[in-house]
């Protein structure tokens, strides 16, 4: 019988006759058949790992859970009852060696403190932190700031801040000009969280520039600690990095740090769309009233983005001051919508002056400033 | 005619296998990148606490905009799960595409809905919009929706951008399911940008939910799917999200973000000119837009593809749906690529022209066409009888073991990085999947894209109706 060209009756019934066969192939048949056995091998391969990573996994999270389930009454016992034992001799007792000295189980533990830390503060907190020396874990984490492995590094850091290691300041500093930019990051947050005195400190020679991330990450960290450690910030104001007077601009906002309100209307003066902006921006935030006139004063000559910004920190800091600059903006032929919107707004928190604009508007032949107004006066929208 | 016949076979011999081989290569090159990228970034981001996003003042807030067609069977469910996303500052606005049926009706009941007088700067052009509605209960002021006039998905997403108030816009697929903090990582790669390289657009992978359960718009229990048809997509997402599209990040030429789940920067997609309702892959045709006009711009930017399963879907499970799918998603690659033609091989465009467009040609578009050509040409062989027997042969099971071999990469990727499917036996399943997948799925999808390619040379245009059979729901 024969398929095409094949014969089944020539199929080879002996090793030796399979080896005859297979050399009777040309080169290339020969080559195809060594790559097919090739990939069949890598298939095997990989298919050991997928097995050999699950029984891994497997092994692991059942260690896990093993070490979650025996300490979670020892974690509670010493965390929300008042047991002195947290500073008796008998402390280690309630610690099997192995577990300590295990290296994996050693690292569970490290980690369930931290989680735990993560979710509580106060005494509770205090009290993770005490455990987390008495058991030596800042060495562990110590030791990771040797690890050549940028993101064992990095776990070090984090736990050092967390657990409130100040002593290890001196250690974390150096990663400040670190080439990595997600150390340099972390360092930046472990020392505003450990630093006594002045948190921000690195910020005066900070010469890589800040991203939003970056920012978010200290203004997270910032805001954990207490108002007598929020540093002034318009001492960076003057700084040659950019990005850090951007940061400083959007802190003295959200700290509200009047004092500075004069600076950062001398700042509106700024060449600067970006710091123009981030200065209205915390104008606004701080409500500062006095920045109405120069507000009004630059509007004219700034882009539409900043024109926006600023009808906006009016509507919060306005007053009848700045009734006129509203008209001239609605009562334009085709007025930019956005700020159309945010001056109709404006007008009416201004109350009965400002309502009294908006029904002079309203009779007016116009079904566009109509559905502006309406579309304004709507606290949903 | 003898000897051009002769030369004829040895040249198409051989281009079969160059061709096999530069596929091989490229995937192999890929995968690897895409490996290292995502250990990169795994690395990276297991520390990061994401909450850091809700409460900073630099965090960019959201318009996240998802088009509606006929979606009675679920909106109001889906709408609940988008409003309970974890973000701070965020709009949803559902635009109803004209549906025929109640979907609009059952939006207005559930959330209590009224239409508001909405002034906007049509900014890209779009089919009219009939109202725009706010609910009455004070919760709800995130919500808003849009009735408009039918214009295709491409058409309501351009209306979400011109009502949307936000700088930044997220698109997605009403039905997909956000993982709890899909927002907050998709957001953290914009607050990364510099001043000197700009973030246009970030995509995630998208994963498939068939199987899964869902309460409250939550995926609750992943599942590997119990069908075969859903189990193959779910081997075929894994090696295209998590093993190409990564890569294709990394080296900064990725040009198609999934039209379930994508941010992009507002002012860059308007200035692009938004989506374009000229074509049915209008997701991949608004990145190449946006990426080319910062290569005309000369702008340093670039497109992020997070590897985190950040969205899940429900995948094709009959065949017939599959097949307008696949049938789609060719004819919105040839118009994209027949509409971006003069970036391909344009030095101009340095990576997207010379790279990311050329590779999308040749290894995406042709690829099912040299396929079938070459099986015809088999064919013909064949039945003259000088079909090279041995080589068909050798040469079919070096292509199918490489298939297995790449899919089994896949699983191993997905096991060793994000390991969603937990059950032992999952394992053997994907592998059984790997197995039968490139028999039985992969002619198929090559024959649906043949297709795709006639109906577009006969002028169809149309979507596709893409019915789903909806979730399997947690039995409280």
């Amino acid at each position: 019988m024969t398929l095409l060209q094949i014969d089944f009756s020539e199929i080879p019934h002996s090793a030796d006759e399979w080896g005859k066969l297979l050399y009777s192939f040309p080169v290339h048949i020969r080559i195809l058949m060594v790559v097919i056995l090739l990939f069949c091998l890598v298939i095997t391969i990989l298919f050991a790992v997928i097995l050999g990573s699950r029984i891994f996994k497997t092994s692991r999270s059942g260690t896990e859970r093993f070490i979650q389930k025996k300490y979670q009454p020892v974690l509670t016992q010493l965390l929300f009852e008042d047991d002195d034992r947290l500073i008796a001799d008998s402390f280690f007792t309630l610690f099997d060696k192995k577990d300590l000295t295990d290296k994996h189980r050693r690292k569970v533990l490290l980690e369930e403190l931290i989680h735990l830390h993560e979710n509580f503060t106060g005494e509770t907190a205090m009290r993770l932190e005490l455990i987390y020396r008495k058991l030596e874990f800042h060495k562990d984490s110590l030791e990771k700031l040797r690890s050549r492995r940028w993101y064992r590094v990095a776990k070090g850091l984090r736990e050092l801040a967390l657990m409130n290691v100040r002593e290890a300041t001196g250690a974390i500093l150096p990663f400040i000009k670190n080439k990595n930019e997600i150390l340099r990051m972390e360092a930046r947050i472990s020392l505003v969280k450990l630093s006594e005195k002045d948190p921000l400190f690195f910020l005066e020679k900070e010469t890589e520039p800040l991203s939003a991330w970056d920012m978010a990450n200290l203004h997270a960290m910032l805001s954990k600690l207490s108002d007598s450690q929020i540093p002034d910030f318009s001492s960076w104001l003057n700084s040659k990095n950019k990005t850090v007077v951007l940061f400083s601009i959007s802190m003295i906002g959200a700290c509200k740090q009047n004092e500075a309100i004069d600076v950062l209307i001398k700042l509106l003066e700024s060449k600067d769309d970006a710091i123009k902006y981030a200065v209205i921006k915390s104008l606004r935030e701080m409500s500062a009233s006095k920045a109405e006139e120069k507000l009004i004063a630059v509007y004219a000559s700034e882009s539409l983005e900043i024109q926006h910004a600023i009808l906006k920190s009016l509507e919060t800091i306005g007053s009848v001051k700045s009734l006129s600059l509203y008209e001239n903006i609605l009562r334009k032929p085709l007025p930019d919508l956005q700020h159309a919107l945010l001056s109709v707004r404006a007008l009416h928190s201004l109350g009965d002056k400002g309502n009294k604009i908006i029904g002079e508007l309203e009779e007016l032949n116009s079904d566009k400033i109509r559905l502006i107004i309406s579309h304004a006066s709507d606290a949903r929208l | 005619m003898g000897y051009f016949f002769y030369y004829f076979t040895k040249f198409a011999d051989h281009f079969i296998l160059v061709y096999s081989c530069l596929i091989f290569a490229t995937y192999v090159i890929l995968s690897t990148y895409s490996g290292l990228d995502i250990i990169n970034y795994i690395r990276k981001n297991s520390f990061i606490d994401y909450r850091t996003i809700l409460t900073a003042p630099t965090a960019p807030s959201i318009s996240i905009l998802a088009p509606a067609y006929n979606e009675e069977a679920t909106i109001v469910d889906n709408i609940r799960s988008l409003l309970n996303i974890h973000y701070v500052n965020f709009e949803v606005i559902i635009i109803n595409d004209g549906s025929k049926d109640k979907t609009l009706q059952l939006m207005i009941d559930a959330y209590d809905l009224e239409p508001v007088p909405y002034a906007f700067d049509q900014k890209i052009d779009c089919k009219p919009i009939r109202a725009v509605y706010k609910s009455r209960i004070p919760s709800l002021t995130k919500l808003t929706v849009v009735d408009k006039v039918n214009g295709g998905k491409a058409d309501a997403l351009n209306s979400g951008i011109n009502v949307s108030k936000y700088d930044y816009f997220a698109a997605i697929d009403v039905d997909c399911v956000l993982e709890y903090e899909a927002l907050l990582k998709m957001v953290k790669p914009f607050m990364e940008q510099t001043e000197e390289e700009k973030v246009i657009a970030v995509g995630g992978v998208v994963r498939i939910a068939n199987s899964c359960k869902v309460q409250d718009g939550k995926i609750i229990e992943v599942n590997l799917p119990s069908d075969f048809l859903p189990r193959a997509q779910v081997l075929e997402y894994i090696r295209a999200f998590l093993m190409g599209r990564m890569a294709w990040s990394k080296l900064n030429g990725l040009i198609l973000i999934s039209g379930a789940f994508g941010m992009f920067d507002k002012k860059i997609a308007i200035d692009a000119g938004g989506y374009n309702h000229k074509t049915v892959g209008e997701d991949m045709e608004l990145v190449i837009r946006m990426r080319r006009l910062m290569e005309e711009q000369r702008t340093k930017y670039k497109v992020v593809y997070l590897p985190d399963p950040l969205c899940w879907t429900e995948a094709p499970a009959s065949y017939k749906i599959l097949s307008r799918q696949r049938n789609r998603w060719t004819r919105g690659t040839a118009e994209t690529l027949w509409f971006h033609k003069n970036l391909i091989f344009n030095p101009r465009y340095r990576f997207l022209g010379m790279i990311s467009m050329p590779y999308w040609l040749i290894f995406e578009w042709l690829a099912p066409i040299i396929e079938s050509l070459a099986f015809i040409y088999l064919i013909i062989m064949a039945f003259l009888g000088i079909l090279n027997i041995e080589l068909f042969i050798t040469l079919f099971f070096v292509i199918y073991t490489f298939s297995i071999m790449y899919s089994t990469s896949a699983i191993l990727f997905e096991e060793l990085s994000y390991h969603q499917y937990k059950k032992k036996r999952d394992i053997f399943r994907l592998l059984l999947t790997a197995l039968i997948e490139p028999l039985v799925i992969h002619p198929l999808t090559v024959y649906y894209a043949i297709r795709g390619n006639l109906d577009l040379l006969t002028g169809v245009s149309s979507w596709g109706d893409m019915q789903r059979k909806g979730f399997a729901k947690k039995k409280v």
